[in-house]
């Protein structure tokens, strides 16, 4: 094992940016890909499980993601976030395995993956009650909005982020969170009606 | 399977199992590839629709509406249906193809398919007011000239027309037939002139027309 085949510490390159880890890849260091999974894994699995509702498949998913995205290191185009660059390789990946297994039960034990845990414990229940009353609620709202939802809410992305992972125009990720706003508030007034 | 084990899985087939970093050379090809599909495939569409346009204008298929029943057959006849779903088939290619690239999805997909339309259409018709058509189709040989229309009165320059009335001396130019004189006998509504520009159905036997019908040129 050479010098840059070393594993090192992860968290001494936290000042290194996406696209410079790239960079290093490229010239062939390959060990400063592990820094791209350290910071990318939780969040792809976390957005894949919205998607796809089963923690294992989610799992399979985000793999594949990382070699897909390491083999297509050289496509990678400086204009776009390494974020939603690595995203948007997610989400096809994602979409092909929710159109390869159409119909997957909603998988409960996920809510804990979902949520990023706290030293309280009453603070982490209920976070979890939320959370897992948010997820019935995002099951049943159809796909192409819970993608949006999920994005701008659960993983923080602006409105520029989701039209680059889903390659829609800006103007159709705002029509979309909106109607999928909608859908989602009429969804828990009918709940509360109940 | 848990986000360690994802880690050691990616890093094992980078390493141990010959997952490599695809060329840039690869991606260069491939835009390239696109880019050049894209160009072959609007350039096809460009052609095709400027030769419906030049069809159209040539073989004037709309003027034959205006004999109800009579023309509907040549109207059909005349319409120049391939190079317009050649036209069609080539813009959706050469649009689903542009779909791939990052800058389709910067603005809604309709403008681009609004905006590849009409530059085509804008294009093909530059084309035929420059009189492009004419000079292209009388330099092909001629078993190629048929490619820009119905060409089976061409044989006719001169010869009678025969409306069931006393024969009369006419012109036949490539694709209208021009009166000199006809019998005021003729039942017809429409008055025609000497030196009429008008436009007939009907048959092609030896030298003559047989007319079902006939109308004035637009």
């Amino acid at each position: 094992m050479d010098n840059k085949d070393k594993v090192l510490p992860i968290e001494k390159f936290e000042d290194l940016t996406d696209e410079e880890c790239v960079k290093q890849i490229l010239a062939g260091d390959k060990q400063k890909y592990r820094i791209i999974i350290s910071r990318y894994e939780k969040k792809l699995v976390r957005y894949v499980t919205y998607l796809c509702y089963d923690s294992t498949l989610a799992e399979d998913v985000v793999q594949e993601t990382f070699i897909k995205v390491y083999s297509n290191l050289n496509s990678f185009k400086s204009e776009l976030k390494f974020s939603s660059w690595i995203y948007r390789i997610a989400h096809n990946e994602a979409m092909n395995a929710v159109k390869k297994f159409r119909f997957i039960p909603y998988d409960y034990d996920l809510v804990s993956l979902l949520i990023p845990s706290s030293s309280n414990v009453a603070e982490d229940y209920e976070k979890e009650e939320i959370v897992k009353n948010v997820n019935l609620y995002l099951q049943r709202i159809p796909l192409k909005y819970r993608q949006v939802l999920s994005l701008y809410y659960l993983e923080d992305k602006s409105y520029g982020e989701i039209s680059d992972i889903l390659r829609l125009p800006i103007g159709t990720v705002g029509t979309l969170l909106n109607r999928a706003k909608k859908k989602f508030k009429d969804l828990v007034k009918e709940e509360i009606e109940k | 399977m848990n986000e360690d084990k994802i880690e050691k899985n990616v890093m094992e087939k980078i390493e141990k199992q010959g997952v490599k970093i695809k060329p840039k050379y690869i991606y260069s090809v491939v835009y390239g590839v696109l880019i050049s599909l894209v160009i072959f495939f609007m350039t096809g569409a460009i052609i095709s629709s400027n030769i419906a346009i030049y069809t159209i204008r040539t073989h004037k298929p709309f003027n034959y509406l205006a004999f109800g029943d009579f023309g509907l057959a040549e109207f059909f006849n005349r319409f120049p249906y391939l190079p317009i779903i050649i036209f069609f088939t080539l813009t959706i290619i050469g649009l689903y193809i542009i779909r791939q690239f990052d800058i389709s999805y910067k603005r809604t997909f309709l403008f681009f398919v609004i905006g590849a339309f009409i530059s085509i259409i804008i294009i093909a018709l530059s084309i035929d007011s420059l009189g492009f058509d004419e000079k292209i189709e009388s330099a092909l040989p001629k078993p190629l000239q048929g490619i820009f229309g119905n060409q089976k009165h061409e044989e006719l320059k001169t010869g009678y027309l025969d409306i069931s009335t006393e024969g009369e001396v006419f012109l036949v130019t490539k694709y209208e037939i021009f009166i000199l004189r006809l019998e005021k006998s003729w039942k017809s509504q429409i008055q025609f002139m000497d030196n009429d520009c008008v436009i007939v159905i009907g048959s092609i036997k030896d030298k003559f027309i047989d007319v079902t019908a006939i109308a004035k040129c637009k």
